[in-house]
């Protein structure tokens, strides 16, 4: 076959020998590679930090010369990187590219795949050809995340390398994981960044693994130059440099010397990236929540298996959610009507300085204290900090919000808020506070029998109470709320006055529309297949109602036809607990109450004092949709919010134009690298890449790039 | 509607159906009732259990007086006790020789009796009023929780349980699943947190010896 080759930028001005290598294990399988001409780069670096004209740039100019290079004519375009694959397969209709454009890639698309993806698929016994005489290796494959969540790949590379003679698997214990590159996020979290590339490079070395190996230079590159400066000795090789070593047609890459790396910035205090310096070196904290949200995963695992239909209850779920959304103004007004019918007074906050204002004049003297359930939009709104400088006695009842009201901190999680702290952290909380007599190593169920019989004479006294809401039902003027402790049942029962607080997104048009997000909610949240209470409230009997229903942003959400989807959220945590991000700095680090993937987007719209700023919090990885129960698109509504920023950027809007500069043309796109090689190769790195090579060590720089390497060769079209 | 002709249509309904087992929710055929059932169990029992211990019992007898006997094994002290308004609640108090605690605060109620409006086959939750209490806050201010059923009132999903808590109209509606607990301090499930310790179901068969 003629195979016509894509390169990645990478590839050609830092890694040439995984070119090489993609070329002799083509060749080698009967086949005729050829370099199209004048490739430059995807846009994927300028896709992914939102820098939109950057990429278009980019991938007009590679369907150019793709064209030009005769790739459209060729049997096969194959790619030795799964996320410039992913880029054009998947991404490259997101641009809205002119027609003509829109035409090539289309004829391009169906031929395109990842090394890998080809050569399994096209010769499954590809390891015949090994020579038994190879050095023998013990190889571990990282799977990056382009290959599994976006180009769908699985298990390629170890089919491929498992017949190998020379190699042995070594598997690792979490392969699906990020390398903790993702581009942007690297330079601009760089100790984040480095924590994940630590746990990769660990995992390896737990497998016993002399080589790891990967279907992507890009995370190989940052993994490598992560281990030259920890001292971890591994070996990395792309996956075609694997195959031709074990062929015999091209030796592995050495490693070879180092060079002195400049001295890291220090993270400003206050900033983003300093929380999450401090908080992913706290180690106890990363293993409280490793365990805590591994636990999460395992159960909600355990209610996905047991049940047959799960994508229908999400398909469920998803569609209801958005219909609601598409009819938010009618069921606002069908709510208010059913709930003023039975005796409810409705109010309405555009901001959350109107709603602060309207909740305390609603309270008033609440009596001896109002006793408060969990509430996400008080905490959004900064209730706590209004109450308690407006001399409101209040208590926050849900055990978890008790802890964060004593400790005087803010919630590390929408569903558990001190899913960061130890027992111990919080028996001393209540030692501190409440004079408690805890004794040492008191264990969680001393600790939570404690602080029931601490509360419970408050909720036999109390005269007002105050609930959140999971849930509003329009058509019965009801408010759902779900919990395990049976605080709300109580701070809602007792008083004879309640307020119920939700944000205006949590409407939906019927109680019996709720089934699917209710079991949802319980099982992605806690593993529960329903939480133990799903209280449903109504206005009437000897109860005082007002229910305050806050804006704080969400109309300005929905107007956004590209995001409005956020809305959608039931706030499980799900997303969070697959983000390699939030698993290793927790959520107060973010500097919001909505932490993770679904707080980057909903800081952008709503009143965080972060803005778009927490959208640096991601490396792209693309699990959370895999678990969102309501299949929100995070990584592109959060490449979206970069765009957003971007946008309003000046700086970032010259640095977009410089890239699409550079992209579209081949000649200043050669002297760019061969700049590149020459300062990294003194170790000298500039602007957003000082902090990266400050963290990581690069490998020598080639002296050239593979265009140069390969003149002369017959692939060189 | 004069209260007069209201009782009367109810009497007459209730009169035609005394004698007629009360139909399931589901597909009425006997198998799919009895599989239904134990899928119900094998969960609600499952939300019993919590921390590895269990925290709850489920019985399915033939008469109030078996259920009373069963309960009696089981749950040891009952009273104080809050009774629901129910037929069946009270008369399963009346089987087990309790009255609604009327004079007590509900703070000092040992024990809340309450029917279940539907049992949710597919989860193990059921579905109460708390308003068939006279004090609604007995529901959780007690360690104990016991629930009675009639195999009637089985629904296979939670849409059906929704459908009846609007249909309940009332300000207290609530479906359970298990005793109250908290997983708050090192996701360490703890029973109980500030509700109940104890939710005890019993279903029973007799047909409308309470109406």
């Amino acid at each position: 076959m003629r195979i016509a080759l894509f390169i990645p930028c990478f590839v050609e001005h830092l890694q040439p020998e995984v070119g090489l290598a993609t070329l002799a294990v083509l060749r080698a399988l009967g086949h005729e590679p050829f370099v199209p001409p004048h490739q430059t780069c995807c846009g994927q670096p300028a896709w992914n930090m939102g820098a939109r004209a950057g990429a278009v740039t980019a991938a007009r100019h590679l369907l150019r010369v793709m064209r030009e290079g005769g790739a459209l004519d060729a049997d096969a375009i194959v790619c030795p990187s799964a996320s410039c694959t992913a880029m054009v397969r998947c991404h490259f209709g997101e641009l809205g590219l002119p027609p003509a454009d829109a035409a090539l890639l289309g004829e391009l698309v169906p031929r395109l795949h990842e090394f890998s993806e080809f050569v399994a698929r096209a010769h499954p016994n590809a390891a015949s050809l090994a020579q038994s005489t190879a050095e023998p290796l013990r190889v571990a494959v990282h799977r990056s995340c382009h290959s599994l969540r976006v180009l769908g790949l699985t298990d390629e590379p170890e089919r491929l390398l498992a017949g190998l003679p020379a190699i042995k698997l070594a598997p690792l214990e979490h392969p699906e994981e990020c390398c903790g590159f993702g581009g942007v996020f690297s330079a601009k979290l760089p100790e984040a960044s480095t924590s994940m590339a630590d746990d990769r490079l660990a995992d390896a070395v737990r497998a016993g693994a002399q080589v790891l190996t990967s279907v992507d230079s890009s995370c190989l590159m940052a993994l490598e130059a992560r281990a030259r400066r920890t001292g971890v000795a591994l070996r990395f090789a792309h996956v075609a440099s694997m195959m031709a070593h074990a062929m015999g047609v091209t030796a592995l890459p050495s490693g070879g010397a180092t060079h002195a790396t400049p001295a890291c910035s220090k993270p400003r205090p206050g900033t983003l990236r300093h929380r999450m310096a401090e908080a992913v070196a706290d180690s106890g904290q990363r293993a409280r929540l490793d365990r805590s949200v591994g636990h999460a995963l395992r159960i909600r695992a355990e209610r996905v298996t047991e049940r047959p239909d799960w994508e229908d209850l999400r398909e469920r779920a998803a569609a209801m959610r958005r219909y609601s959304l598409g009819r938010l103004g009618d069921l606002l007004e069908e709510f208010q009507s059913a709930a003023e019918a039975q005796g409810a007074r409705v109010h309405y906050a555009r901001t959350a300085s109107d709603a602060r204002s309207l909740l305390l004049r609603l309270v008033g003297d609440p009596g001896p204290a109002l006793v408060k359930s969990k509430s996400m939009v008080t905490e959004e709104i900064g209730f706590r900090a209004a109450l308690e400088g407006a001399g409101i006695p209040f208590l926050e009842t849900d055990l978890g919000e008790y802890i964060v009201q004593l400790s005087h901190t803010t919630p590390s999680h929408i569903v558990a808020p001190v899913i960061h702290l130890s027992a111990e952290d919080i028996a001393e909380v209540f030692r501190r506070e409440l004079s408690m007599d805890l004794p040492a190593g008191a264990d969680p169920k001393t600790i939570s029998l404690a602080a029931r019989e601490h509360l419970r004479p408050y909720f036999v006294n109390a005269r007002l109470g105050m609930v959140g809401a999971n849930f509003l039902a329009a058509r019965e003027g009801a408010v759902v709320t779900c919990t395990n402790e049976g605080n709300a049942g109580l701070g809602s029962t007792i008083p004879k006055r309640l307020i119920a607080v939700s944000g205006i997104d949590k409407l939906n048009p019927s109680l019996a529309d709720l089934a699917a997000p209710l079991q949802l909610l319980g099982s992605s949240s806690t593993g529960q297949r329903l939480t133990c209470y799903t209280h449903v409230f109504r206005p009437g009997g000897a109860r005082e109602t007002d229910i305050v229903l806050l804006d704080g942003g969400r109309s300005e959400l929905l107007a956004d036809p590209e995001l409005r989807d956020a809305l959608a959220c039931i706030r499980c945590g799900a997303c969070m607990h697959v983000c390699p991000v939030y698993r290793r700095a927790g959520g107060q680090a973010y500097g919001w109450i909505y932490p993770g993937p679904i707080g980057i987007i909903l800081s952008a719209f709503l009143e965080s004092p972060e803005g778009t700023r927490m959208a640096d919090a991601c490396s792209l990885c693309g699990a959370c949709p895999e678990i969102c129960p309501v299949k929100i698109d995070l990584p592109a509504a959060i490449r979206l919010v970069r765009e957003r920023a971007v946008a309003r950027s000046a700086l970032a809007r010259l640095a977009g134009l410089a890239a699409a500069r550079l992209f579209g043309s081949p000649r200043l796109w050669r002297w760019g690298g061969r700049g590149l090689r020459s300062l990294l190769g003194r170790g000298v790195a500039l602007g957003p890449l000082r902090d990266w090579a400050a963290t990581r060590e690069l490998p020598p720089s080639p002296s050239a790039s593979l265009s140069d390497c390969m003149k002369g060769d017959d692939g060189n079209a | 509607m004069p209260d007069s002709a209201r009782a009367g249509i109810l009497r007459s309904l209730r009169a035609a159906n005394r004698d007629v087992a009360p139909s399931s929710l589901l597909d009425p055929t006997a198998a799919v009732i009895a599989s239904a059932m134990e899928d119900f169990a094998r969960r609600f029992l499952d939300f019993a259990t919590v921390g590895g211990e269990l925290h709850g019992s489920l019985s399915h007898v033939a008469s109030l007086d078996e259920a009373a006997d069963r309960l009696r094994g089981i749950v040891g002290a009952i009273e104080p006790v809050a009774v629901g308004r129910t037929a069946w609640a009270q008369g399963l108090a009346r089987a087990l020789g309790v009255a609604d605690a009327e004079d007590v605060p509900s703070d000092a109620v040992h024990t809340a009796l309450l029917e279940c409006r539907v049992l949710v086959g597919e989860l193990g939750s059921v579905l109460v009023d708390l308003a068939d209490l006279r004090e609604p806050s007995a529901a959780f201010l007690a360690s104990v929780q016991i629930l009675i059923a009639t195999p009637g009132r089985l629904a296979d999903s939670l849409a059906g349980a929704l459908v009846e808590a609007a249909n309940l109209g009332s300000p207290h509606a609530l479906l359970i699943s298990g005793p109250s607990r908290t997983a708050d301090v090192e996701k360490t499930l703890v029973c109980p947190a500030h509700g109940p310790r104890e939710t005890h179901l019993v279903i029973v068969d007799e047909i409308d010896r309470c109406q």
